[in-house]
């Protein structure tokens, strides 16, 4: 980077931040001895005073009748038919949830205890009773 | 946060109109600069102001008072604005490069109208410049808002926004000083402009 261009950087650094005191006399030793960065640095300043003073223009008038408009439409309505589906749906939900959880639970349940009848002994029961049914004397 | 504003901040939360519409004529100038800055004088700047303001509505319950409403509502209204520039930008692909869509107005000839000519030229000066630019020196210029703060609000390094603020000022000294060889009344030298 050439001379010029460091100088340069540094006075727009000093515009907007802190400059460490080597920095800084090192740029207050090139403003003073030179006309060309003074100028600059008027132009820089000029350059920011118009920025900083050109917003000119505000929103249209009546800017906060509108905007609260808006926010009035935005919200959201709850008449009283909307509130009443509101708390019925979220009783149901409720009871659907708590339906689920017990209809879980009862295959579970299945699941777990379904060999507690053992199927020998379910056939064989079946086989007695059939025996037993057929030695019966006939009416 | 200041007890004023905190009180006017809890009212508002509490559903208090009042409270909201005192919110909105405190900050709508300061929104106001910042979407002009970036947006340049276009019929859309009103709605992006308004837009600013819902979208702080609906999230009032959220914000907990970490930063001020004004820096809150900035950041909302810089990603609006941004947002809008991106939507300008896919809409007018086909337009020449640095011919933004919305110009303010040329100078006029008057002798009292200097001063609000020149700022009509550092805003088409503006609108010429890259966004990255323009929004930092929109908020730091424009708004006032220190380097430090700028760097927060876009959530951008100290050095990157130290970097853009030099880069800009320079990029736009040279349009300007474009823009004042057609003769459209800027005048950068020492205290002649603005």
């Amino acid at each position: 980077m050439d001379v010029h261009r460091k100088i340069l950087k540094l006075l727009y650094r000093s515009l907007d931040a802190e400059l460490t005191e080597k920095q800084r006399r090192r740029l207050e030793a090139e403003l003073a001895g030179s006309e060309e960065f003074r100028r600059e640095r008027d132009r820089i300043l000029a350059l920011r005073k118009a920025i900083a003073e050109s917003p000119g223009r505000t929103f249209r008038p009546g800017f906060a009748n509108r905007t609260l408009a808006r926010v009035r439409s935005d919200r959201p309505t709850t008449s009283a038919a909307d509130l009443f589906f509101e708390n019925f749906k979220s009783v149901f939900q409720r009871i659907a949830v708590v339906s689920a959880v017990l209809l879980l639970a009862l295959a579970a349940y299945s699941l777990t205890h379904r060999d507690l009848v053992p199927k020998d002994a379910v056939y064989y029961a079946s086989d007695v009773a059939f025996g037993r049914i057929l030695q019966l004397p006939v009416f | 946060m200041e007890t004023a504003e905190q009180e006017i901040l809890a009212r508002a939360k509490s559903g208090d109109e009042l409270a909201f519409r005192t919110i909105i004529e405190k900050y709508e100038s300061r929104i106001s600069a910042t979407v002009t800055g970036i947006l340049g004088f276009s019929a859309d700047v009103d709605d992006i102001g308004q837009e600013t303001f819902v979208r702080f509505y609906q999230s009032i319950h959220r914000f907990r008072g970490d930063s001020s409403i004004g820096t809150y509502l900035t950041r909302i209204a810089i990603n609006l604005s941004l947002n809008e520039l991106k939507r300008r930008k896919r809409k007018e692909r086909l337009r020449p490069e640095d011919m933004p869509g919305d110009l303010p107005p040329g100078p006029r000839s008057g002798e009292g109208d200097r001063a609000a000519d020149a700022r009509v030229v550092v805003q088409r000066g503006l609108q010429m410049l890259d966004p990255k630019f323009r929004t930092v020196l929109v908020l730091r210029l424009m708004d006032g808002y220190s380097t430090r703060e700028t760097a927060e609000m876009l959530r951008l390094p100290l050095g990157t926004v130290l970097s853009r603020l030099a880069r800009g000022q320079a990029r736009m000294r040279e349009i300007l000083e474009a823009i004042d060889d057609k003769g459209d009344g800027y005048k950068g030298e020492g205290d002649g402009c603005a």
